[in-house]
């Protein structure tokens, strides 16, 4: 790294200064006279190479004419005393100081010779040193870099035109005998870089703003000054650092997290809570929509809220049974009076509000001893409730197949009366009802008992509520395996006579106590089915094994006999044949069965006689039973065709 | 007297202090930490600490003295590598410190602190890593500090922007992060505030003059990813849950359903 310190215009002087210096250290062979003449740049590496080189001699006059020269400054000594880089200073070799003098004095000798200083040393020798005052008048030597005073015996102020000097940058003052206080026109010096002014007698403050920023106690050391150190910043106990950057990432990061879990679960939550308050009862309660003072007639509208605590929140527990409309359960309303409450089924429910009424309408319309009453409903947009009284003695199935040991059996005549009032029932829905309704599953379980043991027909309407293309064609057939009419299984299609059919089948199990489908009979090489099961005993005659052994042997066989009649009367296969059900009605009241009978009977053996031409003996029209096999329900004609 | 006697003792060494113990130690150590490859540092001999300075007179390259001692340190484009001693502390008369535009590597030494008088500190365009130290506070003449093109890490010290004489301040272009602290972004009153060029350069740096949060340590990608990852998990959790729970429950209904008789009345 080359740095040219020094611009010449004539080489002869430096050259002159080389020659006249010893050099033992050869430091100046670089400056080679020849070269001198041609560069403008002397090469030094650095200046202390000339500061430290042990440099003697004497200066020369010749010097006095670079006038551009810089950096060199020589001591009284005549050595060079190479200054700080960068410093610019004018050699005037014309004054070597020697002895005392006063500072005025070197300054007139300094502007005497005609130049401008950029540099201004003034140091004595070991035997003495400038006295006097620093001058004003310097503050006129606004070219200067450099002003150096210290070590010397200096009285007085430090006068304030020194700040007239903006270019200066050293500036050392130390080791002087001043007083007085920092002039503030020194502060305003940009350039200073290098500040001395200890070991006076200076006092007041020390100014610490503009350039002297960059001043320490070092600079004031030594003084009458107030408080010297400019007072640094009370020194900061090192806080924690902030980690705001870190855990705020860290909070966001877990705040979003936990946020989309919470959105994320909601669902998962909201359905969990769903399903458990759907789960145990499948409601919604839309209380705003219902007003339970609203009567459709007879028929009370009942809050979802009503039915939900007459039935403990439809608890398990309640449930009554289970048809093919949805689940039965057990309730007690407000006014204690028990209901059962008919739950029907989602998919059953997704009819129009208005349609759902109509039916419902239409079936509380069916009001008779022998029919159970429709108390009420309630319609909310996802439920449809039926009310219904509570029968207390269950249906003719519980009581002929689940009794308790404790409950006595029914007794016949309470069968009898059981098997009037059903009769009378079907009989009012399919004549008295406008439209008229059929049951189409009449069986022992539909068939309930109120505490008078007295038949309430049950579960009727709805078959026609839940189907309402109004045509007795159904997609599906409804009813009981046992109890379905056979023109019924093959085309599908209802009539009265179906209702008739199983109400035959109804009777066939109030005598027997059977089952109307019994896969048990399997075992004991019996029918299935519980007509073929009868007619087989009866072709046997064996009324005794028919009749239900809770009876205990207490009936009249004639009775039995006679309701016998009436349920294969009804059990036909073809429905013209089966009566109709007020004919049923009047037959059980003693009226026609015997007529009817008879006729049948003849029928039959004409029939059979048909049938089985030649193998036909003889006739005896009330001791033998002449029945057709019920599974040949197709007509014996259509089997035989016209002769 | 005996205040006078001393004072004069001091005055008379003064004017030609030899050489001062702490600034030799200073510059040994100084000398043997760092590498000097391009042997530029001429005369960095032990004769030369010994004595490096003569009153304003100074032997060694790049020293510059006041009073016999070293006030200031200019190293700078020498491509010395190595690092730098906290010895350096005892020059306690040093007002400057600049090893600019070298290769020196290691971390800035807390015991700069020790440089009370220290007005200016620059180690620009160094390889210098680790933090910058937060004691450098209590040198509380620091005029300026230039760190800027290093390799710093952390975060910018808060109290820094309580050095009341604080002028020049550059920490650009290292790898620092976190926030800027107001003190040094938002300076109130005479204080001078420091402008983004002061702080650019580093990639996790945010907060005034800067954009705010510019980046941070986790992406918002990464923070929507986390978000999207635990909610699907809690997604699937949940709904296994309650799956489970349903499962479970109906069961249990159907089982208490069960008891119920096919024969109890249709109604």
């Amino acid at each position: 790294m080359i740095h040219c310190f020094v611009f010449y215009e004539t080489g002869d002087a430096l050259n002159a200064l080389k020659t006249n210096m010893a050099d033992p250290n050869n430091v100046l062979q670089s400056w080679d006279p020849t070269l001198l003449h041609n560069i403008k740049c002397l090469p030094f590496r650095e200046f202390s190479d000339l500061g430290n080189a042990n440099l003697t001699g004497q200066l020369v006059p010749q010097l006095g004419s670079l006038p551009n020269l810089q950096y060199l400054m020589p001591d009284l000594n005549s050595k060079f005393q190479v200054l700080l880089k960068g410093t610019r200073c004018t050699l005037d070799v014309r004054t070597p100081m020697q002895g005392a003098r006063t500072l005025l004095e070197s300054f007139e000798v300094l502007t005497l010779s005609g130049t401008v200083p950029l540099c201004l040393v003034l140091r004595p020798d070991n035997n003495a040193s400038i006295v006097g005052k620093v001058d004003m008048v310097l503050g006129n030597l606004t070219e200067l870099v450099s002003l150096d005073l210290y070590l010397n015996k200096l009285t007085g102020d430090i006068p304030t035109t020194l700040g007239q000097l903006k270019k200066l940058r050293f500036l050392r003052l130390n080791n002087n005998s001043l007083v007085g206080t920092i002039p503030l026109s020194l502060t305003t010096i940009d350039t200073l870089q290098v500040l001395d002014l200890s070991n006076n007698g200076l006092v007041g403050d020390v100014p610490v703003n503009g350039s002297f920023s960059l001043f320490t106690p070092i600079s004031f050391a030594n003084n009458k000054l107030n408080n010297p150190p400019p007072a640094p910043p009370p020194p900061i106990p090192p806080t924690p650092p902030a980690q705001s950057g870190i855990s705020s990432t860290g909070a966001i990061a877990g705040g979003v997290a936990a946020g989309a879990a919470l959105l994320f679960a909601a669902p998962a939550i909201v359905l969990a809570l769903w399903r458990k308050r759907k789960a145990p009862d499948h409601f919604f309660d839309v209380p705003a929509e219902e007003d339970p003072e609203v009567h459709l007639g007879q028929l009370k509208r009942f809050s979802l809220r009503e039915l939900q605590v007459a039935t403990d929140n439809f608890s398990n527990k309640n449930i009554l049974g289970r048809g093919g409309f949805g689940k039965v359960y057990k309730g007690r309303l407000a006014d204690g009076s028990l209901v059962a409450v008919k739950r029907l089924k989602e998919e059953r429910t997704q009819g129009g509000e208005l349609q759902f009424q109509t039916e419902v309408e239409m079936i509380s319309m069916a009001v008779h001893r022998n029919l159970l009453r429709l108390r009420g409903f309630c319609m909310t947009p996802t439920e449809r409730l039926l009310v219904y009284p509570f029968m207390v003695n269950g249906s003719v199935a519980s009581c002929l197949r689940e009794r308790s040991e404790f409950e006595p059996a029914l007794d016949w005549a309470i069968r009898k009366r059981i098997a009037l009032g059903a009769a009378r029932g079907l009989a009012y829905l399919h004549d008295h009802c406008d439209p008229k309704i059929i049951h189409r599953d009449v069986k022992a379980a539909n068939i309930l008992l109120d505490e008078e043991f007295e038949a309430v027909v049950g579960d009727f309407g709805l078959a026609k509520l839940m189907d309402y293309k109004d045509t007795h064609v159904t997609t599906a057939v409804r009813g009981t395996i046992g109890h379905i009419a056979p023109e019924y299984l093959s085309t599908g299609k209802s009539s009265e006579k179906t209702d008739v059919f199983g109400y035959g089948v109804m009777l066939l199990e109030l005598i027997t106590g059977q089952r109307a489908f019994d896969l048990a009979r399997l075992a004991n090489d019996d029918d299935v089915m519980l007509l073929d099961w009868v007619k087989g005993l009866l072709k046997e005659r064996k009324l005794e094994t028919l009749v239900d052994s809770d009876l205990n042997g207490n009936y009249i066989d004639e009775e039995v006999e006679q309701l016998i009649q009436v349920a294969l009367l009804c059990t036909q296969g073809t429905p013209m044949e089966r009566p109709k059900m007020s004919e049923v009605v009047r037959m059980l009241e003693g009226d026609g069965l015997a007529e009817r009978w008879e006729e049948w009977q003849k029928e039959e053996m004409v029939r059979q006689e048909f049938n089985q031409a030649h193998h036909y003996n003889h006739h005896q029209p009330n001791a033998n039973w002449i029945i057709a096999d019920s599974t040949s329900h197709i007509p014996p004609d259509e089997l035989s065709g016209p002769r | 007297m005996g205040l006078l006697i001393v004072l004069l003792l001091t005055c008379a060494a003064l004017p030609w202090a030899s050489s001062d113990p702490s600034d030799e130690a200073c510059l040994t150590h100084l000398s043997q930490t760092l590498k000097d490859p391009l042997k530029n540092l001429q005369n960095w001999t032990k004769s030369t600490f010994a004595n490096p300075c003569s009153g304003f007179t100074s032997y060694l390259p790049g020293a510059t003295c006041n009073n016999g001692r070293i006030y200031k340190l200019s190293l700078t484009n020498l491509s010395l590598q190595g690092s730098i001693s906290p010895f350096l502390s005892n020059c306690t008369n040093l007002q400057s410190l600049d090893l600019s535009s070298n290769s020196i590597s290691g971390t800035i030494p807390q015991d700069l602190q020790y440089l009370v008088n220290l007005a200016v500190l620059n180690l620009s365009s160094n390889r210098l890593e680790g933090e910058i130290p937060p004691q450098l506070t209590l040198c509380a003449y620091l005029n300026v500090i230039d760190l800027h093109d290093n390799l710093l890490t952390g975060q910018i010290p808060q109290e820094l922007g309580l050095l009341a004489r604080l002028s020049a301040f550059d920490v650009s272009y290292n790898k620092l992060s976190g926030p800027i602290p107001a003190s040094l972004g938002n300076r109130s009153g005479a204080l001078p505030r420091f402008n983004a060029t002061s702080f650019e350069g580093n990639k996790d740096l945010y907060g005034y003059p800067l954009p705010p949060m510019k980046t941070k340590g986790l992406s918002v990608l990464a923070i929507v990813g986390i978000g999207l990852g635990s909610g699907l998990a809690s997604l699937v959790l949940s709904f296994t849950g309650v799956c489970i729970w349903l499962k479970i429950t109906e069961e249990k209904m159907a089982a208490e359903e069960g008891k119920v008789s096919q024969y109890m009345p249709d109604y």
